[in-house]
């Protein structure tokens, strides 16, 4: 098995164990200002990347936008690799990933994953941590 | 991606403009003990350390823990306040030739 391949297994299971949510609950602030900051508006199309419990896709559907990721807010989840994202070229306004695309293992190949499928002039917008 | 001179260096040729801003997530807690609680309650790597490692070792690896929390402690009024320093970066893409 691809190192890689077997490096995301395992990190499907770690990050599986914990009870995301309540961190979650910290991070929603700084998901908001990042929807703020990219400056989501009803109509646009959004991809929330490595979303976690969705915190930018909600902020992004709560300001009208359609986005790839939840339930309730014209939202659509889909599992995918951030290495390998299974979205067209240019369909996306905004594109972003609050602490989430940072932890993929090879970063270099989620940044050059992120940009094609968002829109010519679109917005990508990260929180990573340092 | 958290380094702005990294992070500049792999939007390279794909972003037309880079701003970037700083920000930081805080973690507090009435006490030390209910930050560790919350951290092994909740963090994946804490808890897969706990499942794959001898209970005497894991032992060793929450002290260590307990002592860096309380070493980045950020205040000495008996809570604990753990500061995340982060990257907000909003890039505009570059058009296509």
């Amino acid at each position: 098995m691809d190192p890689y391949a077997r490096m995301k297994e395992a990190t499907k299971w770690m990050w599986g164990l914990g009870d995301y949510r309540e961190v979650a609950t910290h991070l929603e602030p700084h998901a908001q200002a990042l929807a703020h900051r990219a400056d989501v508006r009803p109509g646009m199309e959004v991809l929330d990347v490595a979303a976690g419990n969705g915190n930018f896709a909600i902020a992004a559907a709560e300001r009208g936008a359609r986005v790839t990721e939840a339930a309730g807010l014209g939202i659509q989840w889909q599992e995918a690799d951030a290495e390998e994202l299974p979205f067209a070229n240019d369909r996306f306004d905004v594109v972003a990933s609050v602490f989430g695309a940072m932890f993929a293992p090879r970063p270099e190949r989620v940044a050059a994953e992120l940009f094609p499928v968002a829109r010519p002039d679109g917005v990508v917008a990260m929180a990573n941590y340092g | 991606m958290g380094d702005p001179q990294e992070l500049r260096r792999r939007f390279e040729g794909l972003a037309s403009s880079i701003e970037l801003e700083t920000g930081t997530v805080t973690f507090a807690f009435v006490s030390p003990e209910e930050g560790q609680a919350f951290w092994e309650r909740t963090n994946p790597p804490l808890m897969a350390l706990k499942s794959m490692l001898p209970a005497d070792r894991y032992q060793q690896v929450r002290s260590e823990a307990a002592s860096l929390m309380l070493k980045l402690n950020q205040t000495r009024d008996g809570r604990l306040v753990l500061d995340s320093p982060y990257l907000s970066v909003r890039a505009r893409v570059s058009r296509r030739p």
